[in-house]
């Protein structure tokens, strides 16, 4: 009989400390590729469809964006940029910023919560496709860090990026809409700082 | 009467010509009033995209300056590594496919073929213009001015616009 209740006891523990080393989700994917120990871009992908990430796309990119330039940052690179497929509908090389991404991409939004997409009164159409990262697991764009501005191409800042209050915006209204779990939650709050 | 009014002055309030204008300095230099702005491209976006390599190549061919030697990553791009990861053709989607392969590929495809067609109906008109922008202390930057527009645009009336954006730009020392 104390074998058993022994057994039961340990198994209790087995459960609990299974989660302990668990990462927290995260909303979407990002996936680091580094070159000879150098980080040559992160990719942002998807699905975001899943019952527990019910958090926009575009909360989840400005969280997404954040996130890769705090590591940008960590590995002293100062610009990144992003590359995306504008011949078939990406994001334009000259938006620069998350404030230029919403009204490009959804003319129509309003505002920062989830519902607020496409609740707007712009008559130009929604553009990018980002919706198509609700749809499957795809890597829609990718972050290329630099360390000085390109002569041909803009980049966005990524101090600009960590202290855009827009961005900001977004990431307070996915933990106000409640769209993450505790753990997710965690995690926005880790490198979020609030 | 007074439904058909309202309906009426909806329908010319969504007709109404909306534009957006996005513009940027590709070397975030400071450009005061004695700054000299020369126009490389205006046109629709679709057909920058499809000369934006040759614009570049002649760019850095005729230049004297920092832009001849600097790094022109449009062209290091179309053929490296990201490039080879983006999915190309009429599928819309701006990346890879890490996990539906081909399948879910092809779905895509189909389903933007018909998505296509609907949106060429009601899509936004978008142009670009390009320049090189030289300061009074001779550094150089491109400056890329993205139009969109719900109704097309004259060439005359396009450019004006972009190069106006592009000139407030151009600060007083």
């Amino acid at each position: 009989m104390g074998k058993v209740v022994l057994s039961v006891i340990l198994a209790i523990i087995i459960i609990f400390m299974s989660g302990c080393g668990a990462k927290a989700p995260r909303p979407m994917n990002m996936v680091e590729t580094s070159i000879k120990g150098k980080i040559a871009n992160i990719a942002i992908a998807g699905t975001i469809n899943s019952d527990k990430d019910k958090a926009s796309v575009l909360q989840n990119t400005a969280i997404q964006i954040k996130e890769a330039a705090n590591i940008f940052k960590e590995n002293g690179y100062s610009y990144f940029w992003i590359s995306s497929n504008k011949k078939n509908n990406g994001i334009p090389l000259n938006i620069t910023d998350m404030k230029g991404l919403v009204s490009y991409c959804y003319p129509q939004s309003k505002g920062f919560h989830a519902d607020d997409t496409s609740a707007g009164s712009s008559s130009l159409e929604q553009k990018c496709n980002l919706e198509l990262m609700k749809n499957q697991n795809t890597t829609f764009y990718e972050l290329v860090p630099e360390e000085k501005p390109l002569h041909d191409k803009p980049t966005w800042s990524v101090d600009q990026v960590l202290a855009d209050e827009f961005i900001e915006g977004f990431i307070k209204a996915a933990i106000e809409d409640g769209k993450y779990e505790d753990k997710e939650l965690k995690f926005i709050k880790t490198y979020q700082k609030y | 009467m007074k439904k058909f009014l309202i309906f009426s002055a909806l329908a010319i309030a969504a007709m109404a010509n909306e534009v957006q204008v996005f513009t940027s300095n590709t070397m975030r230099i400071e450009l005061d009033n004695d700054s000299k702005i020369e126009k490389l491209f205006f046109g629709k976006t679709k057909e920058f995209y499809e000369k934006q390599g040759e614009i570049l190549k002649d760019l850095q061919k005729n230049s004297t300056s920092a832009l001849a030697t600097g790094t022109i990553a449009t062209l290091q791009a179309s053929s490296g590594e990201i490039a080879k990861n983006i999915v190309a053709g009429g599928s819309g989607a701006g990346g890879v496919d890490t996990n539906g392969g081909l399948i879910a590929i092809g779905a895509m495809v189909a389903i933007a073929g018909g998505k296509a067609l609907f949106d060429y109906a009601r899509e936004d008109h978008e142009y670009m213009m390009m320049s090189k922008a030289i300061n009074s202390k001779g550094e150089e930057t491109l400056l890329y001015t993205l139009i969109v527009a719900n109704n097309s645009l004259e060439t005359q009336e396009g450019e004006e616009m972009a190069l106006g954006e592009q000139k407030k730009l151009l600060k007083d020392k």
